[in-house]
């Protein structure tokens, strides 16, 4: 069981952060976590070594997060509905992947640079849940589109809108935080 | 340089800066960003905006010690050795 060490628990700090952005709460967070480590312990023969362990987690901690929501139905009707609004398109012709005002305003995108790390942190948070759970498992856990499709149950193309959009949509409230911060100087003119 | 080369680059800029396109693929988007004054600009942009978000990445919250402690504790009994180090 010296793989369980070396692969499993060193993202123990990701799967937290996984289950603190679905349970919405630090002490929810934490019961999540136990069960996952648990649950991935006890079926530790059926994972293939040197295969995607993170992803796996991932997995089993947004299966016990739904199992439970779906005994105590507080939240997961919701959110299923919104996940099925929000976004079922495939990007579509002519679609531009950027925020056209702060591409135009800096084409070389120097001022994402000059965020502090916390800010945009924080305007990931801010971002509607769909959006915001492809980014953070894409652009900040590093999940590659077929284990997001896998962690959160959506098809790959699905996958892909949500982070062209997601992206964009970041880009516009990183280039307003810029702004209001006076990283950006914007001259009207 | 087409109209539809560009829109087609575009709506694969984000796929090819995260990997997701095979060898034959990449290198036609890398091709078009190359080559045309149009598009280039958008691939800066968008690494700078993704190397903004890696470095993010870093700076985010560890787990709870005691958490971490007390998984140790529960795998223990499941039957987990402890790490050799």
């Amino acid at each position: 069981m010296e793989s369980f060490h070396q692969e499993a628990l060193p993202h123990l700090d990701a799967v937290y952060r996984f289950a603190l952005r679905l349970s919405g709460s630090p002490a929810d967070a934490e019961d999540l976590v136990q069960e996952t480590f648990l649950r991935a312990y006890r079926a530790w023969e059926q994972y293939t070594p040197g295969t995607r362990a993170k992803s796996w987690l991932f997995t089993i901690c947004r299966n016990v997060f739904l199992r439970q929501r779906k005994r105590d139905r507080r939240r997961d009707e919701t959110v299923r509905q919104a996940a099925n609004e929000v976004d079922t398109n495939g990007i579509q012709a002519g679609e531009i992947p950027v925020f056209t005002t702060a591409y135009q305003y800096d084409p070389e995108g120097q001022f994402f640079a000059s965020i502090i790390d916390d800010g945009i942190l924080q305007a990931i948070e801010n971002l509607p849940p769909d959006f915001r759970d492809a980014v953070v498992l894409s652009d900040l856990e590093g999940l590659a589109y077929a284990e997001i499709a896998d962690v959160l149950g959506i098809p790959i193309g699905t996958v892909k809108s949500r982070l062209f959009r997601g992206r964009r949509l970041l880009q516009r409230q990183l280039y307003e935080y810029a702004t209001e911060s006076g990283y950006v100087q914007v001259n009207p003119q | 340089m087409t109209r539809t080369d560009c829109l087609e680059a575009l709506a694969r800029l984000y796929e090819f800066l995260d990997g997701e396109l095979d060898a034959a693929d990449a290198a036609a988007v890398r091709h078009h960003m190359e080559v045309c004054a149009g598009c280039y600009p958008f691939l800066q942009f968008c690494g700078s905006f993704q190397d903004a978000l890696h470095r993010a990445a870093k700076g985010q919250p560890a787990a709870p010690p005691e958490l971490r402690q007390r998984i140790a504790s529960l795998l223990r009994n499941e039957g987990l050795k402890p790490h050799n180090h």
